[in-house]
């Protein structure tokens, strides 16, 4: 018998339909999260992995499934939000991959380790393909950091680039970015266009930048401080 | 900002190789800085791991587009320039007096709620720019560039005021040569989008706007015809008369062009008493328009 499809529920004093900047502020930071799980660059969302998604693709899932909540359901909308985000980010990049795992090897003590990928190279030097083992091995996939936790720190991230575009001349900028958040390498910096000084230069650059950054965000009161074990509240059940 | 070296600067590119996987898988060790160095270079390392979860430096696509076609874009829809907006307009431009101050809700864009205000009958555009990062964002080239596209799909409009969302509704008014580019004189300087005038509250931009473009002058009135009357001396009359007259006809007589050295000349064969006689009944309300028309024209032909 077909079971006709549940139409889906829809609050329009949903609290995120009716604050609009919250909604906005807790978008970008969702596509960020995402980008950075799918390995897509952030600076163009609409890149998507191999065969699959786009970063905006997952995006509009989040946060239609976002919505799509009783507006009673959580307490914190923002911590649900970077949750569900980081669960489809890992979806996806698990479907983008799947078909790729080699069988199990087994180590030296005849145990079987973990399925070594066939990796994807792309003639294409901004798409990097990720996988989950790298993922992992980045850390990117730490549960170290709750989802309220994540949000947090998605918003001292914003907090610190104000900060750098309101501080920073463009040569120092880009090297804060290409290495903050970009994640190049110093000599790899050096020769970017726009970009005068060498390797040993930028790697000083970069650590001034840094230090005045935590200097500034201290004195900042929009600059959420940092504390460790955040207790975990209720998200609801989000699979 | 140094250049020099030292233990922090060290240790955090250290941790920076450690991230590019070029330490071999080794955490770099902090043993060797002092309590403040070290707690330095923990808050840098926090930094660059939460910067490499997430980069703020991105282009979130906009609500709309995330949910067109589904029931939460009608519900967007719905709240767009909700009646908290609104309000808040109408609040800022309701003692805009003398003008008379309409506003009405007219859509919203990417970057906010846009209202129609319609003073004394001429639209003005206000645009609540939640893409401006503070007031004084709002003088961006950027943003100004985009008041362009509002003369160009409302040629009608009379001014553009960009409008961030704080209390006071700090804005600047664009007017429709601000965006575009000009050269500059005497400079010659080619000149991109620009804003000549400061940011202030909504409503005390659109009366300097207002002000500048619209100026309501105050009506003089004149003094009682009676005391006029008392007043006038026809001696002096035919003084002034005959001062003007006479400089009127030294700078004809100077004058470069022949049309004008003949007309300006020729009031020297003017009489002067039939020139304050004019002048005396006009004042004094004597004459209608019309009689005193053909009066002139009299005169005009009796100098001929």
């Amino acid at each position: 018998m077909n079971v006709p499809a549940a139409e889906p529920l829809f609050d329009p004093e949903h609290p995120l339909l009716k604050d609009r900047p919250r909604l906005e502020s807790l978008i970008k930071k969702m596509l960020s999260r995402i980008s950075s799980l799918m390995g897509v660059p952030s600076t163009n969302p609409g890149r998507g992995l191999s065969g699959a998604e786009t970063a905006e693709d997952v995006l509009q899932q989040v946060l239609l499934e976002l919505l799509q909540k009783p507006a009673d359901y959580a307490d914190n909308w923002e911590g649900l939000g970077m949750r569900i985000a980081r669960l489809r980010a890992v979806d996806a990049v698990r479907r983008a991959v799947k078909g790729r795992q080699l069988p199990a090897a087994d180590n030296d003590a005849g145990n079987p380790g973990p399925s070594p990928e066939i990796d994807v190279v792309s003639l294409d030097a901004e798409a990097t393909q990720p996988s989950i083992e790298k993922m992992q091995r980045a850390g990117r996939l730490s549960t170290e950091m709750t989802p309220e936790e994540e949000y947090l720190e998605a918003e001292r991230q914003e907090i610190l680039w104000d900060l750098a575009r309101d501080t920073l001349d463009e040569q120092d900028l880009l090297i804060y970015r290409s290495i903050h958040h970009h994640e190049m390498t110093p000599p790899a910096v050096a020769r970017l266009p726009g970009v005068s000084v060498g390797e040993r230069q930028v790697r000083n650059r970069i650590a001034e930048i840094e230090r005045r950054l935590v200097a500034a965000a201290a004195i900042d009161p929009r600059f959420p401080k940092r504390s460790s074990g955040a207790a975990d509240e209720h998200q609801g059940d989000v699979s | 900002m140094t250049s020099k070296p030292d233990h922090v600067n060290d240790a955090i590119n250290a941790y920076i190789d450690y991230l590019d996987g070029n330490s071999e898988g080794q955490t770099p060790s902090l043993e060797h800085l002092t309590h403040d160095e070290r707690r330095e270079v923990e808050a840098v390392i926090e930094n660059l791991q939460g910067g490499r979860r997430f980069d703020p430096t991105n282009s979130a696509p906009s609500v709309e587009s995330l949910l067109y076609g589904t029931p939460y874009y009608d519900a967007l829809v719905g709240n767009r320039a909700g009646a908290s907006d609104l309000a808040s307009v109408r609040a800022c431009v309701g003692e805009l007096r003398p003008w008379a101050v309409d506003v009405q809700i007219e859509g919203l864009a990417a970057y906010g709620p846009s209202f129609v205000l319609v003073i004394n009958g001429q639209p003005m555009r206000a645009q609540i720019r939640r893409d401006a990062r503070n007031p004084a964002g709002l003088r961006s080239n950027d943003l100004i560039a985009t008041a362009s596209a509002v003369y160009r799909d409302h040629p009608e409009t009379v001014g553009v005021a960009l409008v961030y969302p704080d209390n006071h509704l700090s804005s600047v008014v664009i007017d429709p040569f601000d965006p575009e580019v000009c050269i500059e004189v005497p400079s010659g300087e080619v000149l991109g989008p620009r804003s000549r005038r400061p940011v202030r509250p909504l409503a005390d931009a659109i009366r300097g706007y207002m002000n500048e473009a619209f100026p309501i002058f105050p009506s003089i009135q004149p003094a009682p015809r009676a005391a006029l009357r008392e007043d006038l001396d026809p001696a002096l009359v035919q003084r002034i008369a005959r001062q003007h007259m006479a400089a009127v006809v030294e700078s004809g007589l100077r004058a470069r062009t022949e049309a004008k050295k003949v007309a300006w000349g020729g009031l020297a064969a003017l009489d002067v008493d039939a020139v304050k006689d004019l002048v005396l009944a006009a004042y004094r309300g004597d004459v209608d328009a019309v009689s005193l028309k053909a009066w002139l024209e009299e005169l005009a032909v009796t100098r001929a």
